[in-house]
């Protein structure tokens, strides 16, 4: 019913934490916020995903701290919107982040303990640190002026991919690929893989989008097994509603960084086009 | 690490500072602005059959309003015997029905509700009470003023309804707070009270005082009494006051060269453990009883969720509003707001500027941001201000505070202030506007105020169920509309 009022406007808040409570069981939606238990499920069913070295739980597993490899990504488990990630790479006595930010031992130290209080992740509710392997994008996907790693958000409807962009980190998100830290955002023709709009919501004179320089007639490599393992990894997590996020690795590899059951609106901005339609496309045509 | 302790230390005590300086300022602008008006006034009544224009004196002594029974019946007021009011008089403690009434006084035009009583045996029909006069000034010493003036001329000590004086005594010098009366032409002492500090009253030299009951003699005491730092020689009439809060009251006569801010307690004073202070607009919300206030709680709760599910409006939390609102209310609204500015503002540059690079545990971050907002606090009740506050005037703020304080400084950290000033504004904004909507909503007969709540119940209800655009997404997805419209 609401879906004919509102066929021609975009997916709203309202509508979307409708579709949630619908279409995401609860269950499905607590595995999705705990990237730990989520990536295992994920190697258990083959889909390859960036590597943990260590899982910190409490102040005690701070001693593992020496034997943290030369380069790392620090995750909160159940962090959102991209906060509290840390990208590291160790030079000399201490670490640097993407944008040259220097964190000695003890903001290190300082850092995962925030995560592990769970100041990323809710009110005070405790959280495990991840430790995992550093990913560096495919050659494919860089461009003259790319920063960090770009990923691919998507959004699945009933298992089903509707919509997608690639995000690309700038130096204002310090290297995360999420919208609402500054990344800059692309739409993609769903059938296709090709790059249709680009889009930047804060980004204004650190980046220019035109100094990032990507043909016109772009193309994402692998795009229809992108499409494959973004479906299998709502299946799995059993969500009906989802933002998955892939990424192609140096070895044109792709892997599953995690998966978002209570996905953003704004991709509808960077697609230039509303999710309601596309959902009402899904159900009229199985696409492929 | 003591260089780091030493300049938190600092830094808290700056920023108390800074705060102390900020509010002196705000409540220096609040307290020049009020308007003087005597301790009569021609007013006007705006009744069911019209409006009527009648003396009316300008009690301080009283905390509401009252009105002649003969007159409020003969201007079509039904008082209503559902809420009625207990009122402590010298005669002793009586219950009083209750009118809502509308007037005006000086050019302000005040919604309250009276108390009913028969004073045909007084001088005025009618008397204007602290409750109904916040943002006034009352001159003791003359009448009819209209409020032309403006402010408290230089040199001329404003004292609160309520001081703290010196009673000089046989017994010594005795530190009582006495009422400040402009409804009273002298002062009274409690007769029991003025025979244990030796003050024995005169017999020979009787006055006669009206009351609601008709006139009495009562004898006088002779004394001097200080107030603030001036001397005054008094004349006070010796009264059973066993009934009454205060075991004395100043009256005019005593109160010369005086202004009265009836919206203060303890001015020239300073802070006393004494009694504690109920501002105006919080003295009606306690006199609206404890269920009216209760319910109004989950109708303001439902405005909130209406301009977030309908208009997509951003607070901190659905009742941090509501909560906001009521302790604004309890402060009046520009001493509220400062409040919770002015502590919002010290606790996140606590937290930006020093917590964050002393890199502490969360909960001892926490917990010094509750350190600082105490000192702040305390800073404002013992600093020379003129503001005092209460228990309940500070409590909510503490709270509300520290934890928008925790939510505030995690979003500044994490995205920039350009996310959260919005949320900010939105949510002071939101909470100025529940206070005036709950103002009103106390002052609504019970029927009115039971329909409002069915009916916001429903509303939330039917928001629930809508799940079309909220009124902010059709500019976050400005661009999409268009093009889908054209398709």
């Amino acid at each position: 019913m609401s879906e004919l009022i509102f066929r021609f406007s975009p997916l709203g808040m309202n509508y979307r934490n409708r579709m949630i409570r619908d279409l995401n069981p609860l269950p499905a939606l607590h595995l999705a916020k705990d990237k730990t238990a989520f990536k295992r499920i994920l190697i258990a069913n083959a889909v390859r995903t960036p590597r943990t070295y260590h899982e910190i739980h409490d102040y005690s597993d701070m001693r593992l701290i020496g034997e943290f490899p030369s380069q790392f990504v620090i995750k909160p488990s159940r962090g959102y919107g991209g906060s509290g990630i840390v990208l590291l790479n160790r030079q000399d006595a201490h670490f640097v982040d993407p944008v040259g930010r220097k964190y000695r031992d003890v903001d290190l130290r300082s850092h995962i303990r925030k995560v592990i209080d769970g100041d990323y992740s809710g009110y005070l509710e405790r959280d495990t640190a991840i430790i995992e392997e550093r990913i560096y994008p495919s050659k494919k996907l860089q461009f003259r002026n790319s920063l960090g790693l770009p990923d691919v958000r998507v959004f699945c409807h009933e298992f089903e991919p509707i919509m997608a962009m690639l995000r690309y980190p700038t130096f204002k998100s310090r290297g995360r690929a999420n919208l609402t830290t500054g990344a800059i955002g692309m739409g993609i023709d769903i059938h296709t893989g090709n790059i249709t709009f680009i889009h930047s919501k804060k980004v204004k004179n650190e980046f220019k989008l035109g100094d990032l320089e990507i043909p016109l007639d772009f193309r994402l490599p692998k795009w229809a097994e992108i499409r494959q393992v973004a479906s299998k990894c709502s299946r799995l997590s059993g969500l009906g509603f989802s933002g998955v996020d892939v990424i192609l690795n140096a070895e044109d590899e792709i892997m599953v960084l995690e998966i978002n059951g209570r996905p953003g609106l704004e991709i509808q901005n960077i697609n230039e086009d509303s999710l309601l339609r596309r959902i009402r496309d899904n159900r009229v045509v199985e696409v492929e | 690490m003591i260089k780091k302790v030493l300049l938190t230390a600092v830094a808290a005590l700056a920023i108390v500072a800074a705060f102390l300086w900020a509010l002196s300022a705000i409540v220096g602008v609040q307290s020049g602005s009020a308007r003087v008006i005597g301790f009569g006034e021609n007013i006007v009544l705006i009744t069911p059959i019209g409006e009527k224009q009648i003396a009316a004196r300008i009690d301080t002594g009283a905390d509401f309003s009252s009105i002649d029974t003969e007159l409020a019946l003969s201007l079509g007021y039904k008082p209503d015997s559902t809420r009625r009011k207990t009122i402590r008089t010298e005669l002793g403690v009586e219950q009083r029905d209750v009118v809502d009434i509308k007037y005006r006084l000086a050019g302000r035009e005040i919604a309250s509700e009276a108390t009913v009583a028969d004073r045909s045996s007084l001088s005025t029909r009618m008397i204007v009470g602290r409750a109904d006069l916040s943002g006034f000034l009352v001159d003791p010493s003359e009448e009819f003023l209209g409020g032309a003036r403006k402010g408290p001329p230089p040199g001329i000590v404003v004292v609160g309804a309520l001081e703290r004086i010196q009673l000089h005594s046989p017994a010594g010098n005795i530190e009582i707070s006495a009422r400040v009366d402009s409804g009273s032409e002298f002062s009274a002492i409690d007769r029991a009270f003025a025979m244990a500090v030796g003050l024995e009253p005169d017999e020979n030299r009787k006055r006669t005082i009206s009351t609601t009951r008709g006139a009495v003699d009562l004898p006088t005491v002779e004394s001097g009494l200080t107030l603030g730092t001036a001397e005054v020689a008094s004349t006070a009439t010796v009264a059973d006051r066993a009934a009454l809060t205060h075991r004395m009251l100043l009256g005019r006569e005593d109160l010369k060269g005086f202004l009265i801010d009836p919206a203060r307690e303890f001015v020239v004073s300073g802070a006393s453990d004494a009694t504690p202070l109920s501002s105006i607009p919080f003295l009606r919300l306690q006199s609206a009883g404890v269920a009216r206030i209760i319910i109004i709680i989950p109708m303001l709760g439902a405005v909130v969720v209406l301009l977030k599910l309908l208009a997509g409006v951003r607070t901190f939390g659905i009742f941090g509003p509501v909560v906001i609102a009521l302790s604004i209310l309890s402060l009046r609204i520009i001493p509220g707001l400062a409040v919770y500015v002015s502590l919002l503002t010290a606790g996140i540059a606590m937290k930006l500027l020093v917590l964050d690079r002393l890199k502490l545990a969360h909960m001892s971050e926490f917990s010094l941001i509750m350190f600082v907002l105490v000192l702040a606090l305390v800073g404002v009740t013992t600093f020379p201000l003129g503001l005092t506050l209460s228990f309940t005037d500070v409590f909510f703020p503490l709270i509300i505070t520290s934890h928008l304080i925790e939510q505030a400084s995690r979003s500044m950290e994490e995205h920039s202030l350009g996310e959260f000033v919005p949320v900010m504004v939105f949510t002071l904004i939101s909470s100025v506007a529940l206070a005036y909507y709950a103002s009103f909503l106390i002052e609504q007969p019970s029927s009115v105020l039971w329909a409002i709540f069915i009916l916001s119940m429903l509303a939330v209800i039917v928001a629930g169920y809508y799940s079309g655009l909220r009124l902010s997404e059709l500019v976050r997805f400005r661009f999409l509309k268009r093009t889908h419209v054209h398709e």
